[in-house]
């Protein structure tokens, strides 16, 4: 091995290690909701093994939390699905938005990114790989996304193994801690209130607003980011 | 684990990550290509970000779901977020501002007894 090559490596991993710090706020948030869904999984009638499956595949709180709710109310397999992926659809517009960012140059590399591309990430790395070079980025997100990803598995597994002393402990912890993630967010939108940034948060948090007002939660997160990005792409080309 | 269930996991775990996948690896061909994107496009895909976090700002604080809306509990998280904001903008630091809203909140949990 070339002292380039061993110098390249070395540059990755302190890029993973600076992203994985990169996602503390995320693990704060993630745990305490990962410990909840183990336990929801547990008083639902699943197994151990059911809910570390859960985040370990499909590593998507909201979507995770219904389906359990789904099984326990006895759903039918295609609307669990259907609902699953309903729930999901706001993914499809995480890829293009970061795409350009990372300049990834096979599909291979997206393999591993793909999956920890969860609302939290996203919104983490909006604001974390533009303050480093192109080259960097994959690193840094695979280092944002393992963090979250191991305190989400992790917390899963805490709530479902011990989901009774669990149980006791986290109802009280789960408000606050998970505050964390409200507060990432509003720290993450900030340098992003500027122009089009500015006008396009604006209409999508009074759409979604109006919705989830409305009782329609689950379109409001969708229409709400859909109508803001809308909003954007007629914008014109100046301000960003 | 029954064999319904390891089939739904396993179906939805796979809608989900190629949900996250395929676009993923479109949009990163068209780039790498050096397809130049449509204005209205790029102005669309510079929007998502801040869109989305907008919203995933509003869905923290309002209840999802059909749950009633406790006007206590939605002023404490957006009382909590002031210091919030504030510290991001003395700092500039994530971790700090995002402390400053744990305790912040958790201060007004306790008093309000919510």
């Amino acid at each position: 091995m070339t002292s380039e090559v061993q110098a390249v490596q070395k540059g990755a991993w302190s890029l993973w290690r600076e992203g994985l710090q990169g996602a503390q706020p995320i693990m704060i948030g993630y745990f305490p909701v990962a410990v909840m869904f183990g336990i929801s999984t547990r008083t639902a009638g699943l197994g151990v093994l059911d809910a570390l499956a859960m985040s370990l595949f499909i590593f998507a709180g909201a979507s995770q939390f219904a389906l359990v709710g789904m099984l326990a109310s006895g759903v039918s397999f295609p609307g669990a699905l259907i609902a699953t992926v309903g729930l999901n659809l706001r993914h499809l517009f995480y890829g293009p938005a970061i795409a350009p960012m990372l300049g990834l140059t096979s599909w291979k590399q997206a393999l591993p990114v793909a999956h920890g591309l969860t609302d939290e990430v996203f919104a983490s790395a909006l604001a974390l790989l533009p303050r480093h070079s192109i080259t960097e980025r994959t690193a840094l997100l695979l280092g944002l996304e393992t963090g979250a990803y191991a305190s989400w598995v992790l917390g899963t597994l805490v709530g479902a193994l011990c989901f009774q002393a669990a149980a006791e402990l986290t109802p009280a912890l789960v408000p606050v801690l998970s505050f964390s993630l409200p507060s990432l967010f509003l720290v993450i939108l900030l340098p992003l209130l500027k122009g089009r940034g500015a006008a396009s948060a604006l209409v999508a948090a009074v759409v979604a607003t109006a919705l989830l007002l409305s009782g329609f939660s689950t379109a409001a997160l969708l229409a709400g980011g859909i109508s803001g990005s809308v909003l954007g792409a007629f914008w014109g080309r100046d301000d960003d | 684990m029954t064999s319904k269930v390891a089939a739904l996991i396993g179906c939805a775990g796979l809608s989900t990550y190629l949900m996250r996948l395929i676009p993923l690896v479109l949009t990163s061909r068209r780039v790498t290509a050096k397809q130049t994107l449509s204005p209205r496009l790029q102005g669309f895909l510079a929007a998502v970000g801040p869109s989305f976090v907008a919203v995933f700002v509003v869905y923290s604080i309002l209840p999802a779901g059909g749950a009633k809306i406790v006007p206590l509990q939605v002023a404490i998280k957006i009382l909590a977020l002031l210091p919030v904001a504030f510290v991001y903008q003395k700092t500039g630091n994530f971790g700090s501002s995002v402390l400053a809203g744990l305790v912040g909140y958790g201060g007004l949990y306790l008093l309000a007894g919510a």
